[in-house]
């Protein structure tokens, strides 16, 4: 649906703005105080809605993220990514992939890996797996306070690791493990580690 | 329930025209936050903890989950260096002077996709090429990369492969330098050969 919107955008805007042109017509042609009234309450709705949109975009967005993350983003995901839990896309480029519609603009210099993280219970522990010195960066969207620009990130050179223990590897705090955040807000978290050795 | 018609009709027709400016909006501020350099647009204000409503609502119509500028930097261009349409019918070259491939402390790359931002598939199964492509360099030590639908020959390696119709371009650079967070650095122009 997100392909399709994207690719028929200018069509489809059209085609909606031609049915509204007709009703708008109509409501015309019956003149009178419901003419009226149909001019003014949509006067209201778009000034008041355009505000709404831009408030709430980030949102919508990022929204729609957590809906394909917690909905699963490829085949071995199809029941979902548990809250939580990080998932390594096994395919590189998956995300962008000519088939997929999940995310424009990825890369398969990426190896991406996805969760929803769920802090109103208390904090998280995000165990950072060995890269083998790779470059890798950690990534948190937080929605809940609007703050959806932040950004923090690790970077350390290990020597072996997996990138399958991330699926289980976000846990309760208490361990020596490396704090992922405290915050207590929903928070969605994409992963990106270089997915080519050197 | 002819009152209550109108009503619904006027809300629907608001929220329409509401959803439209506030898309037209969107899109201006993000191409206010842009500069554009031979073709290339970039921005580095984007994810930044300190934005505004509209920076942060334009950043996620274009650049959604963007990285901030100190761990990514983003370039995109549809056109080439006259400013024309990129397309698959022609064939391309971006070269970059010696010495002149993007500074970093990660990785580059350089990225085909469609105009909508997915990538293209095609048969030797490469969507993007970067330091880690063992990209050969000209004898000068420049390094062309060919933008092209059909087999760059004598070049494959240098090659990356584009649709036969329009397409879009998008160059990373993790861990960027500080050229290129002082805006001193621009990628060149994607010039058309054939």
């Amino acid at each position: 649906m997100n392909r399709f919107i994207l690719k028929h955008k200018y069509a489809v805007t059209f085609a909606i703005l031609a049915i509204l042109a007709w009703v708008a017509y109509k409501q015309f042609s019956a003149g009178g105080s419901a003419f009226i009234t149909f001019v003014v309450v949509a006067a209201i709705v778009w000034a008041l809605g355009t505000l709404v949109f831009i408030y709430y975009w980030p949102r919508i967005t990022y929204t729609g993220f957590k809906r394909a993350i917690t909905k699963g983003v490829d085949a071995n995901t199809s029941s979902g990514i548990p809250i939580n839990t990080l998932y390594a896309v096994p395919t590189i480029a998956v995300l962008s992939a000519s088939s997929a519609s999940i995310l424009t603009t990825g890369t398969d210099y990426l190896l991406y890996v996805l969760g929803w993280l769920d802090l109103s219970k208390g904090a998280q522990v995000l165990h950072v797996p060995d890269f083998s010195g790779r470059y890798y960066s950690v990534q948190f969207i937080d929605i809940g306070r609007r703050c959806l620009c932040l950004c923090r990130h690790s970077r350390h050179r290990r020597r072996s690791g997996r990138l399958s223990d991330f699926g289980t590897e976000l846990e309760r705090a208490g361990t020596e493990r490396r704090h992922a955040d405290t915050l207590s807000e929903q928070r969605g978290c994409r992963h990106r580690t270089r997915a080519r050795g050197k | 329930m002819g009152q209550t018609s109108h009503l619904v009709q006027g809300i629907i027709l608001g929220a329409v025209l509401a959803f439209i400016t506030a898309n037209l909006i969107l899109n201006a501020v993000a191409r206010a936050m842009q500069t554009t350099v031979n073709g290339w647009s970039t921005t580095l204000k984007c994810s930044q903890p300190g934005n505004g409503i509209l920076q942060r609502a334009a950043c996620a119509k274009v650049l959604p989950a963007v990285n901030v500028a100190q761990e990514a930097a983003y370039w995109t261009t549809t056109v080439d260096g006259a400013g024309k349409r990129l397309n698959g019918q022609h064939d391309y070259v971006l070269r970059f002077p010696a010495g002149q491939l993007p500074p970093n402390d990660a990785f580059w790359s350089l990225t085909m996709t469609d105009v909508q931002g997915y990538m293209v598939s095609n048969p030797v199964n490469r969507h993007s090429v970067g330091d880690r492509s063992n990209l050969v360099p000209n004898a000068d030590g420049s390094t062309d990369i060919h933008i092209q639908s059909t087999t760059a020959s004598g070049h494959e390696s240098n090659w990356l492969p584009a649709p036969t119709g329009s397409f879009k371009l998008m160059l990373r650079a993790y861990l960027p330098g500080r050229a290129i967070l002082d805006g001193d650095y621009h990628l060149p122009p994607v010039v058309k050969v054939r």
